[in-house]
C-alpha cells in the first residue's frame, strides 16, 4: 500500500455521500432523513478539507468552508427538529409518509 | 418655433386630463364622490390653457416653419424599424386642440349639474367624469400624434370611450344595444382603417406622417421606385373607410343616431363636436395621400354630398330632438367631407370649428330641455317651452340660427364657403350643397317650433324648471362662439383662420387651386374676392335668403298653420314613410347583414359546441392525460420526491455523460 | 483570491464608503435585532412590532436608493469585485434587485397586515424570519463566491422553511414545511457536495475561476469532463431548487399551497427572483470568463443541458397546472413554468455568439422584472379573495367581475400577462426572450422557440379558465369588500403591467440592455487581471492531481 493520498479521502467522501443519499431516499422517519443529510454534509466537509490540504497549500478557503458547513449543519438541524416537532404535534408521527395531504 | 415649449405643452396636454381621469377613477368613489368633477375640470382646464399656449406658439412661428415633428421617445422596436412616440404640431393640430379641449371643458362643466338629480350625483357620477377625462386624453393623443400608429391608437381609444359613454346607462337595454351597435359599426370602418395603415407600412416602410407624405408627394419610395397610383388610391379608400365609420358617413352612419342613448353631454362632446370629426381631421391630415388620388377625392366628395342631403331629409321627419340633431350632425359632417372632396380642406376644417360650437350648444340645450322634461326628449310630448325655459330657449335659438345658416352667424360663413367651392368643383355638388342648406334651415326651424313655440305642453307629472347656472354658463359661452366664430374666416376681417391654416394645405389641397383658380392665390375665397361683387357675394346672398325663407316657411307651417305638415305627409305618404323610417337602412342592414350573420352565428355555435369543442377536448386531452400522470408523480410523498429528484439528477448526469462520449 | 489577506489585515476591514454600500443589509440586520429585543423592551404588541419593522424596511429602502445611485454610473463598485474573491459584489444588478426586493418586502408586509395581523400572536418571530430570508436573498444576488452562495442560499431558505410551517396548529402548514425543509436540506447537501468538488477541481471558491476550469475541461485540455459536469450539476441543484426547475421543483406546489398566502407571495415572487438573479450573475460570469478565453464554442453542451431542463420545466409546470382547483397551487405550477421560460433565456447566453448572450441577459432581466409584478398582482388578488371567502378554490373567483371589479380587472391583466398575450407586460417579456432565441438562429434557438410557443398555447387554457370564471360565470356569491391598500397594490401591479410597460416598452428594454452590457464589463476585466493567478493555481493544481494519481503525494510534509 502506498501512502494515503487525496484519492482515498475522496473515495471515503463519495461513499459517505452515497450512503447519505441512500438514507435520504429510503428512511421514512424525518429524523432519519436528516441524519442522511448530515452524512452528505460531512462528506462535503471531508472533501473540502482534503482538497484544501492537498491542492491549495497556503490558502484556507476549504478549511473555512468546512467550518461554515458545520455551522450550517447545526443551524439546519436545529430548525429541522423544530419543524419535525411541529409536524409531530399536528400529525402525532414523524413518519414523513403520513404527510400526503398536499398532493396533485 | 420653440420646440421645447411645444414638447412640454404637448406632454402636459396629454397628461393633465389623463391624471384627472385616473384620479377620478381611483379616488372618485371612495373619497371625492360628488366633487369628482373638480379634478377632471382642473385637468381639462390645464389642457385647454396649454392648447392656447400651443396656438400662440404656432401662430408666432416664422413662415415656412409651420409644422414641427417632435420625437418623444422610441416606443417599440419591431423587425425592421422603430416605432416612435412623437408629436406633429402644426396649425391644424393647434386648431383641433383648441376645439377639443375648449368644448370639452365647457361640456364637463355643464355635466356637473346635468349628472345630478335633485342635487344628488347620479349613480356612476365618478365613472362618467373619469371616462370624459379619458376621452379628452385619447382625442388629444389622436390629434397630437405624429405617426399613423399613434393616430390608430388614439382612434381606437376614442372609439372605446365613445362605447363606454354611450353605454353609460348600461342597465337600460336600449343604451347597451346602442353602445354595441356603435362599437360594431365602427369596427367595420376601423378594419379598413387598420388595413390602410398596414398597407402604408408595407408600402413606405414607415408610419411617420412627414416621411410618408414626402414620399407620396415626391412620387417615389425611399428605395427610388415610383409609387403606383393604384396603391395610393387603395390606401386612401381604406383610410376613408375608417373615416366613414368614425364620422358616420354613408353607409356607416347608422350608429350615430342610436348613440344618442348616451347622456346629452356625451352627445354634445363626442357625437357632435369632437370625436365624429376625427374622420375629417384624418382626411385633412392625410391630404397628401388623398389629393394624390383624384378617384379618392371624388369618392370623398360624393360620399359627403350624398350624406349631407340624405341625412337632412331624414331629419325633416324626426320628432326626437336629439335624433334630429344627430341627423343634422351627420349632414354637417357630410358638408365637411364635401369640402374636403372639393379641395377646400381649410373650409372643411373651418366648418368643423364653427360646427363644434353651435352643435355642442344645441345638444347641451337639448340636454337642458331633457333635464327639465324629466328625461323626455321627444317633441311629440311637449311643446311651447319658450316661457318655461327662457334661457335655454334663447340659447337654442342662437344655436339653431347658426346651424340654419342664418346670415351673419357662424354657420352661415363656413357653410357658404363649402357650397362656394362645391360649385367651383362641379355644379351638381354645389346644387346638393344648396339644397341641403335649405333643408337644414327648414328642419332646424321646425325643431325649434315644435319644442318652443305653440301652446305650452309638458309631460304628465313633470315639474319643468330652468337649469342652474352650472349648465347655463357653458351655454352662454358656446352661444357667443356660435355667433362670432364665423368671423374668424371672413375675408372682411382678414380671413385669419384661413391664413393660419393655409400653410398646412398649401402643398396638398391648395395645389389644386393654384392651378384651377386665379394664379398665386391659395384660397378660392381670396381668389373670388377679386372677381367682382356679385360673383363673390351672390351665392352668399342667395343661400342666406334661402335660409331665411326656409325658416319662415317652417314657422308658418308649424306654428301659424299647424295643419299643413300633416296634409303634406298624407299627400306623399310613401316619401314621408321613407324619410321617417330613415330610408329603411337599419332594416336593410338587419336583413342583409345582421340576420345572415346571426344565422351563421347559430350554425357556428352548433359547430362550436359539437365539433370544435370536441376538437378542443381532444387537443387538451394530451395535456390533461399528462397532467394526470404528473399528478401521480406529485403524490405528496416526500420520499417519492427525493427519489424522483435523484433519478432526475442521474438522468441528467447520464445525458451529459453520453453527450460527451 | 484568499478569504483573508495574509499581509495587510486592516486593508480589508470595510470602512467609510464601503460601509455605506452594505448599509441596507446592516439596516436589515439591525431591524432584526430590534424586532428580537422589542418584545422585551416594548412588549409583544403586533402594532408596535410592525411599526418597528416598517421603519426598518423604509430605512433600508432609503439606504438602498442611496446605494443604487452610488453604483448607478460606475456599473460595479464594491467591497470586492469578481476579480477579487467575489465575496460581496455591489453593482447595478444587486443594487437594483435590492431596491425591488425591499419594495416587495413592503408589499408582503402590507399583505400580512391586511390579512393576518389581526390574528397573529407571534409577530416578532414572523418578522425575524421574514427579514432573515430577505437578508439572505440580498446576499444571494451580490456574490460570486461559492462560500457566500451557499451561505446566502441557506440563509434565505432556512427562515423560509419555518415561515411555511409558521402556524403551529395548521396540519397543512406542518406538512408543507416539513416537505420543504427536507427537500431543501437534500438539495443543499447535494449542492455542497458539488461545491466541494468544484473547489477541488478549480482550486478556488470564486466562480470566475471555476468557469475557466469548466471551459478548459470542455475544450479537452483540463479536468475530466464527466466529473466536471457532475460537479456542476450537483452544485446547480441548489440554485435549481431555489427557482424550482425540474427535477428540483417538487417542493414548490406543496409548500406554496401550505404556506400562508403572503408567505407564498414572498416565496414565489422575491425568492424565485433572487434565485434567477443569482443564476444570471453566475452565467454572466461564466460567459464573460469563457468568452474572454475564446472557449465559448466548447460549452455548447451546457447550453443544451440548460435548454432541455428549461423545456421540461416549463412544459411540466404548464401541464401540471391543468385541473388544479386551488388557485394558489395553480399559480405555484405557473411559477414553475415561468422559471422554465427564464431558464431558456439563460440557455441563450451560453452560446458562442456573445452578442446573443447580451440579448439573453437583458431579456432575462426584463422578464424577471415583469414576473415580479405579474405574480405579485395575481397572488395579491388571490390573497384578497382568500381572506374574504376563506378559500382559494377556483370557485371563489366566480363572478368576481361583479363582486369586486377592482380585483377582477387587475387579475385579468396579470393572468393575461402570465399567458403572454399582447399588449400586456408579460408579452413583452416573452417577446424579448423570443427575439433573443431567434437571433441565435441555431437548432437550440428554434427548439426553444417551439417549446415556448407550444407552452404558451397550453398555458392559455388554465389561465383563461380563471378569467372565464371571473367574467362569464356568476353564481350569485356575495360582493367582496377588500381593503383599500390591497386593492391599490394589485392595481398598481396591473397598471405597471398594462399601460405603463406598454407605453414605455423601449425605454424599459434599453434599461435592461444597459444592465446587461454592464454585467460583462467587470467580468471581462476579471478574466484579464485574474489570468496569471488562475493559470498559476491551475498548473499547481494540475500537478497535484497528477501527483495524486501517481500515488506519491507528500505535500503535507513539504507544507510549512
Amino acid at each position: 500500500m502506498g501512502t494515503i493520498g487525496l484519492t482515498h479521502y475522496l473515495v471515503v467522501a463519495a461513499i459517505l455521500f452515497c450512503s447519505g443519499m441512500f438514507v435520504m431516499a429510503t428512511k421514512r422517519n424525518a429524523i432519519g432523513i436528516l441524519i442522511g443529510v448530515e452524512l452528505v454534509l460531512n462528506s462535503t466537509n471531508i472533501n473540502f478539507v482534503a482538497f484544501d490540504r492537498y491542492l491549495g497549500p497556503g490558502q484556507l478557503d476549504g478549511q473555512i468552508m468546512a467550518l461554515f458547513v458545520i455551522v450550517l449543519a447545526a443551524a439546519e438541524a436545529a430548525l429541522a427538529v423544530a419543524i419535525c416537532m411541529n409536524f409531530y404535534r399536528n400529525l402525532s408521527t414523524i413518519d414523513v409518509d403520513h404527510g400526503t395531504e398536499l398532493r396533485g | 418655433m420653440s420646440v421645447e415649449t411645444l414638447k412640454l405643452c404637448g406632454i402636459l396636454i396629454l397628461l393633465a386630463p389623463l391624471i384627472g381621469a385616473i384620479l377620478a377613477g381611483a379616488l372618485g368613489r371612495p373619497v371625492l364622490r360628488g366633487n369628482t368633477h373638480w379634478i377632471v375640470i382642473a385637468g381639462v382646464a390645464v389642457a385647454f390653457a396649454l392648447s392656447v399656449v400651443v396656438f400662440g406658439v404656432v401662430r408666432g412661428a416664422a413662415d415656412g416653419a409651420h409644422a414641427v415633428q417632435i420625437p418623444l421617445y422610441d416606443w417599440f422596436t419591431s423587425g425592421s424599424g422603430w416605432f416612435k412616440v412623437e408629436f406633429l404640431i402644426d396649425p391644424l393640430t393647434s386648431i383641433m386642440l383648441l376645439t377639443v379641449t375648449g368644448v370639452s371643458l365647457l361640456v364637463i362643466i355643464y355635466s356637473r349639474d346635468y349628472m345630478r338629480e335633485h342635487d344628488k350625483p347620479v349613480r356612476g357620477y365618478e365613472r362618467f367624469f373619469a371616462f370624459l377625462g379619458l376621452f379628452v386624453f385619447s382625442m388629444c393623443a389622436l390629434v397630437l400624434g405624429g405617426n399613423f400608429l399613434l393616430l390608430y391608437l388614439g382612434w381606437e381609444a376614442v372609439g372605446l370611450c365613445s362605447y363606454l359613454l354611450i353605454g353609460f346607462y348600461y342597465d337600460r337595454p336600449s343604451a347597451a344595444a346602442a353602445a354595441k351597435k356603435a362599437f360594431l359599426v365602427n369596427r367595420v370602418g376601423d378594419f379598413g382603417f387598420g388595413l390602410g395603415i398596414l398597407l402604408i407600412y408595407l408600402t413606405f416602410g414607415t408610419l411617420e406622417y412627414q416621411a410618408v407624405f414626402d414620399m407620396v408627394q415626391g412620387g417615389v419610395l425611399a428605395s427610388g421606385e415610383p409609387i403606383a397610383t393604384g396603391r395610393i388610391t387603395t390606401i386612401a379608400l381604406l383610410l376613408l373607410c375608417g373615416a366613414c365609420g368614425k364620422s358616420a358617413q354613408l353607409p356607416l352612419h347608422v350608429w350615430l343616431p342610436d348613440a344618442m342613448e348616451g347622456p346629452s353631454p356625451v352627445s354634445a362632446l363626442i357625437h357632435a363636436a369632437t370625436m365624429v370629426t376625427a374622420g375629417v381631421y384624418m382626411v385633412a391630415r392625410c391630404g397628401a395621400i388623398f389629393t394624390a388620388s383624384p378617384i379618392a377625392m371624388t369618392v370623398v366628395a360624393v360620399i359627403g354630398a350624398c350624406t349631407a342631403l340624405f341625412a337632412a331629409t331624414i331629419a325633416l321627419t324626426q320628432t326626437d330632438l336629439k335624433r334630429i340633431l344627430a341627423y343634422s350632425t351627420i349632414s354637417q359632417l357630410g358638408y365637411m367631407f364635401l369640402g374636403l372632396g372639393v379641395y377646400a380642406a381649410d373650409s372643411a376644417v373651418f366648418h368643423l370649428f364653427t360646427h363644434a360650437f353651435f352643435k355642442a350648444l344645441l345638444f347641451l340645450c337639448a340636454g337642458s330641455v331633457m333635464h327639465a322634461m324629466g328625461g323626455i326628449i321627444d317633441a311629440r310630448y311637449f311643446g311651447g317651452l319658450r316661457k318655461l325655459l327662457p334661457w335655454t330657449f334663447r340659447f337654442f335659438v342662437i344655436g339653431s340660427l347658426a346651424l340654419a345658416g342664418f346670415p351673419f352667424l357662424s354657420g352661415f360663413f363656413s357653410k357658404d364657403e363649402i357650397i362656394h367651392h362645391a360649385f367651383e368643383a362641379h355644379w351638381l355638388f354645389g346644387l346638393v350643397g344648396l339644397a341641403t342648406a335649405v333643408l337644414t334651415a327648414f328642419y332646424t326651424a321646425r325643431m325649434v317650433c315644435l319644442a318652443f313655440f305653440g301652446p305650452e305642453r309638458v309631460p304628465e307629472g313633470v315639474h319643468a324648471h330652468e337649469s342652474g347656472k352650472w349648465m347655463l354658463a357653458p351655454l352662454g359661452v358656446l352661444s357667443i362662439g356660435a355667433i362670432f366664430a364665423g368671423y374668424l374666416g371672413v375675408e372682411m376681417f382678414g380671413q385669419g383662420f384661413h391664413n393660419f391654416l393655409g400653410p398646412v394645405f398649401h402643398d396638398t389641397f391648395g395645389v389644386h387651386y393654384s392651378v384651377v383658380s386665379a394664379p398665386g392665390a391659395a384660397h378660392a375665397v381670396a381668389a373670388a374676392a377679386h372677381t367682382g361683387f356679385l360673383a363673390n357675394y351672390g351665392l352668399m346672398i342667395l343661400s342666406g335668403g334661402l335660409a331665411i325663407v326656409a325658416i319662415a316657411a317652417a314657422y308658418f307651417m308649424y306654428v301659424l298653420q299647424p295643419w299643413i305638415p300633416g296634409t303634406i305627409a298624407s299627400a306623399v305618404p310613401r316619401l314621408h314613410r321613407l324619410f321617417s323610417n330613415k330610408y329603411y337602412i337599419d332594416e336593410a342592414y338587419d336583413a342583409a347583414v345582421v340576420r345572415p350573420l346571426r344565422m351563421t352565428g347559430r350554425v357556428s355555435v352548433g359547430l362550436d359546441n359539437y365539433f370544435l369543442d370536441g376538437l378542443v377536448w381532444l387537443a387538451t386531452a394530451i395535456p390533461r392525460g399528462l397532467a394526470f400522470v404528473l399528478r401521480g408523480l406529485q403524490g405528496g410523498l416526500i420520499q417519492g420526491y427525493a427519489v424522483s429528484m435523484i433519478i432526475g439528477i442521474i438522468i441528467l448526469a447520464l445525458v451529459v455523460f453520453f453527450a460527451e462520449r | 483570491m484568499n478569504v483573508i489577506a495574509a499581509t495587510d489585515y486592516w486593508a480589508n476591514i470595510p470602512i467609510g464608503e464601503h460601509l455605506w454600500l452594505v448599509s441596507p443589509m446592516i439596516v436589515l440586520v439591525c431591524t432584526m435585532l430590534a424586532v428580537v429585543t422589542c418584545p422585551i423592551l416594548l412588549g409583544r404588541r403586533t402594532r408596535t412590532i410592525t411599526a418597528v419593522v416598517a421603519i426598518g424596511v423604509t430605512a433600508a429602502f432609503v439606504m438602498a436608493i442611496r446605494v443604487a445611485m452610488q453604483v448607478a454610473d460606475g456599473g460595479t463598485s464594491g467591497l470586492s469585485t469578481v476579480s477579487g474573491s467575489g465575496m460581496l459584489i455591489i453593482d447595478n444588478l444587486s443594487a437594483g434587485y435590492q431596491l425591488l426586493m425591499l419594495a416587495f418586502l413592503g408589499c408582503v408586509i402590507g399583505l400580512w397586515w391586511i390579512g393576518s395581523a389581526a390574528t397573529e400572536r407571534d409577530a416578532p418571530e414572523f418578522f425575524v424570519l421574514l427579514l432573515g430570508s430577505a437578508l439572505g436573498m440580498v446576499l444571494m444576488v451580490s456574490t460570486s463566491n461559492l462560500l457566500m452562495i451557499v451561505m446566502a442560499i441557506e440563509m434565505a431558505s432556512l427562515p423560509s422553511y419555518a415561515l411555511v410551517s409558521f402556524n403551529k396548529r395548521d396540519r397543512a402548514g406542518a406538512e408543507g414545511g416539513l416537505k420543504y425543509m427536507i427537500f431543501g436540506a437534500i438539495c443543499a447537501a447535494i449542492m455542497l457536495y458539488g461545491a466541494s468538488l468544484l473547489y477541488g477541481l478549480a482550486g478556488s471558491l470564486n466562480f470566475a475561476d471555476i468557469a475557466k476550469m469548466v471551459a478548459l475541461s470542455f475544450a479537452g485540455g483540463g479536468r475530466d469532463v464527466v466529473l466536471v459536469s457532475v460537479a456542476l450539476l450537483c452544485f446547480f441543484a441548489g440554485v435549481a431548487f431555489k427557482i424550482s426547475a425540474v427535477p428540483f421543483h417538487f417542493w414548490c406546489p406543496d409548500a406554496f399551497q401550505a404556506a400562508k398566502i403572503e408567505v407564498t407571495t414572498w416565496l414565489s415572487v422575491v425568492s424565485k427572483a433572487a434565485g434567477l438573479i443569482l443564476l444570471v450573475r453566475l452565467v454572466a460570469i461564466f460567459c464573460g470568463t469563457v468568452g474572454a478565453a475564446g472557449l465559448m464554442h466548447t460549452v455548447e453542451p451546457i447550453a443544451w443541458g440548460i435548454a432541455i431542463v428549461a423545456a421540461i420545466t416549463c412544459t411540466l409546470g404548464n401541464i401540471a397546472a391543468y385541473r388544479q382547483r386551488s388557485v394558489k397551487r395553480l399559480l405555484a405550477y405557473s411559477s414553475i413554468a415561468h422559471a422554465g421560460y427564464m431558464l431558456m433565456a439563460t440557455a441563450v447566453f451560453i452560446h458562442p455568439d456573445v452578442a446573443g448572450s447580451e440579448a439573453g441577459i437583458s431579456a432575462l432581466l426584463a422578464y424577471v422584472f415583469i414576473y415580479l409584478f405579474m405574480n405579485l398582482g395575481a397572488f395579491g388578488v388571490t390573497a384578497m379573495v382568500y381572506w374574504a371567502t376563506g378559500t382559494d378554490d377556483i370557485d371563489a373567483f366566480t363572478g368576481l367581475i361583479r363582486r369586486a371589479p377592482a380585483l377582477a380587472i387587475p387579475m385579468i391583466i396579470c393572468l393575461m400577462s402570465l399567458v403572454g398575450l399582447p399588449p400586456f407586460g408579460g408579452f413583452l417579456g416573452k417577446w424579448w426572450i423570443w427575439i433573443a432565441l431567434g437571433r441565435l438562429d441555431s437548432t437550440l434557438g428554434w427548439f426553444l422557440i417551439m417549446v415556448m410557443g407550444l407552452n404558451t398555447v397550453v398555458s392559455l387554457y388554465y389561465y383563461l379558465r380563471i378569467v372565464v370564471r371571473m367574467t362569464l360565470r356568476d353564481d350569485g356569491q356575495a360582493v367582496l369588500r377588500p381593503s383599500f391598500g390591497g386593492m391599490a397594490m394589485v392595481n398598481v401591479c396591473a397598471i405597471v403591467l398594462f399601460p405603463v410597460m406598454f407605453i414605455f416598452a423601449n425605454g424599459f428594454k434599453s434599461t435592461a440592455d444597459h444592465f446587461a452590457r454592464r454585467m460583462f464589463v467587470p467580468t471581462a476585466d476579471a478574466t484579464v487581471s485574474a489570468e496569471p493567478s488562475v493559470e498559476g493555481d491551475h498548473s499547481a493544481m494540475a500537478d497535484a492531481w497528477v501527483d495524486d494519481a501517481a500515488g506519491h503525494n507528500d505535500r503535507d510534509v513539504k507544507r510549512p
